[in-house]
């Protein structure tokens, strides 16, 4: 059983205010779809539920069952079964795969994971979702393609057998076959475990394949939309500017960007910037 | 595999060939010129040592690879190379020693299609100093050096990296590299890196780049989204920095390098 309540929730990062008054429940076992345009703050909701150090709560309240989470530190929360699959996983030199999977096991276990045991899990996990277990030995996503990437995460929330996954845009950048892939995995985790999702993406088709209960809208840093699946269904045909007709928002431009940080799509900057500076 | 001893002693150079392994046990000092025959291929180790100065005179077609092992003893060592052509001189150093050490390490890649490299990785603590200082001379065409090194700084030490690569005039074609990166494990921890290029050559390569700093913040971040505790995390990042050299040694030495650095963080 889990539980995640958000109230209020105000957070900065350095001068600029990105959440203004967020409100979110997620129930034991749903699977919860997060929409909204770029840089209105999603990314930075998952960033403040983990965690992420540069980010300041400056107001509001984020309970996981009954427990105050802004009081714990970012590993506390991990291992209170909350996990975060990055949108752009950092290359992390010289640090093997499996000894980070193994250090990772055992700090969410109260007894040291046996050497076969570990082996065994990382086996089936590896095989799960279809990555060649020689990556396990490489070092920490060095090298790796970004669908390589995206699947490593994937591995690892399969490993932790976390109580909430957040997926921050897991779909990007990984091709049909991949996609396929991951939302398989993502499917088996739902059904098998006590898994509750909160997901992020801009495509209905990971949506349409691992069918979200609930679909919530983000625009100004508020959730200013709750609905099921024929919400996504109608902003994957319409965009966005419908929302702003219907309720009277107007969708604030993002030219004063947050900060570019490890949640931070780098293609997506690319794109968007014309260049890498 | 060959233990050197008296060979180290006697007045004439020491002149290494064929394909072997050597070693160097010695605790007393020692200058000794150092001949690698004509396409010999030698691995040469140096693990219990207090004062050295060794000249290297690697011949034409020739390899060899120096691998030091630092565990304990303040120490100094003087390392020359004199390379001729297409011989190669590669040095690992895995310096984990709890006292201070100078090395000074100058490399002349006298003839063409020469090349070295010179692998580091270093650990300094208990309020200690270590210097580094490593010149190449780039004298022979496509020749080629790399100085690459990892460092760890922490409980009020300091490693102190002078890197020098010289590509003089009429070497042209060749090709200078140096990286260093060194960690600095708390507030009161130093380190200072120089990494020098002297270019008088115009159709050459050559790039250099340091990197100091603390932990990767971000690094720290993800490996805590995991459930690693700070002190686990940091532990795992510096084992990343320090352990890959390692690779290089012979299992029972990359045995004792992987329990010694896991017993000094």
């Amino acid at each position: 059983m889990s539980k995640l309540e958000i109230k209020n929730l105000h957070v900065k990062i350095e001068d600029l205010e990105i959440l203004k008054g967020v409100d979110l429940t997620i129930e034991n076992k749903e699977m919860v779809a997060l929409l909204g345009p770029n840089g209105h703050g999603k990314s930075t909701l998952l960033g403040a539920i983990m965690g992420n150090p540069r980010y300041e709560v400056t107001e509001g309240e984020i309970y996981f069952n009954g427990e105050d989470v802004l009081k714990m530190s970012v590993d506390e929360r991990s291992r209170k079964g909350i996990f975060l699959a990055f949108q752009n996983p950092c290359e992390i030199p010289g640090v093997i795969n499996a000894d980070f999977f193994k250090s990772a096991m055992n700090a969410h276990s109260d007894k040291k994971i046996s050497l076969y045991k570990f082996y065994k899990e990382l086996e089936n996990a590896t095989k799960e979702v279809k990555m060649p277990f020689d990556l396990v030995n490489r070092t920490l996503n060095e090298g790796f393609s970004g669908g390589e990437k995206k699947r490593n995460e994937i591995l690892q929330m399969k490993l932790l057998n976390p109580a909430l996954a957040m997926l921050d845009e897991i779909d990007s950048g990984l091709d049909v076959d991949a996609i396929n892939i991951v939302s398989e995995a993502i499917n088996k985790q739902f059904s098998e475990k006590d898994t509750s999702f909160l997901v992020i993406s801009h495509y209905a088709r990971l949506f349409d394949l691992i069918k979200p209960t609930v679909a919530y809208v983000m625009i100004n840093g508020k959730i200013v939309l709750k609905g099921d699946e024929s919400l996504i269904k109608r902003i994957d045909k319409e965009g966005y500017t419908w929302i702003k007709n219907e309720l009277n928002i107007e969708i604030e431009k993002t030219d004063k960007k947050a900060p570019i940080s490890i949640g931070t799509c780098a293609t997506k900057e690319v794109i968007k910037n014309g260049s890498s500076k | 595999m060959v233990v050197l001893n008296n060979e180290l002693y006697s007045l004439m150079p020491l002149e290494l060939s064929g394909e072997d392994t050597y070693f160097i046990n010695s605790e007393s000092y020692i200058s000794k010129d150092i001949i690698v025959k004509e396409n010999s291929n030698i691995e040469l180790y140096l693990t219990h040592f207090t004062n050295l100065d060794l000249n290297f005179f690697v011949q034409k077609g020739a390899t060899i690879n120096l691998k030091i092992l630092n565990l304990e003893g303040e120490k100094n060592l003087n390392l020359k190379g004199n390379l001729s052509k297409s011989a190669i001189f590669n040095i690992f150093l895995v310096d984990l020693s709890k006292e201070k050490i100078n090395i000074n390490s100058n490399i002349i890649l006298y003839d063409d299609d020469s090349e070295s490299s010179f692998n580091f990785s270093s650990l300094v603590n208990k309020n200690n100093l270590k210097k580094y200082n490593i010149s190449y001379s780039h004298i022979g065409e496509r020749t080629i050096s790399n100085l690459k090194g990892f460092g760890v700084s922490m409980d009020t030490s300091e490693l102190n990296v002078n890197g020098v690569s010289h590509i003089e005039k009429g070497a042209n074609k060749s090709n200078a590299n140096q990286s260093v990166k060194v960690i600095l494990f708390d507030k009161e921890s130093k380190a200072k890196a120089s990494p020098t290029l002297k270019i008088d050559c115009e159709d050459i390569k050559a790039s250099h780049g340091c990197a100091i700093g603390s932990l990767n913040e971000e690094h720290l971040y993800y490996l805590l989204s995991r459930g690693l505790s700070e002190i686990e995390a940091r532990k795992l990042i510096t084992y990343g920095y320090l352990l890959p050299i390692s690779l290089n040694y012979d299992e029972e030495i990359r045995k004792i390098i992987e329990e010694t650095i896991y017993r000094s963080l």
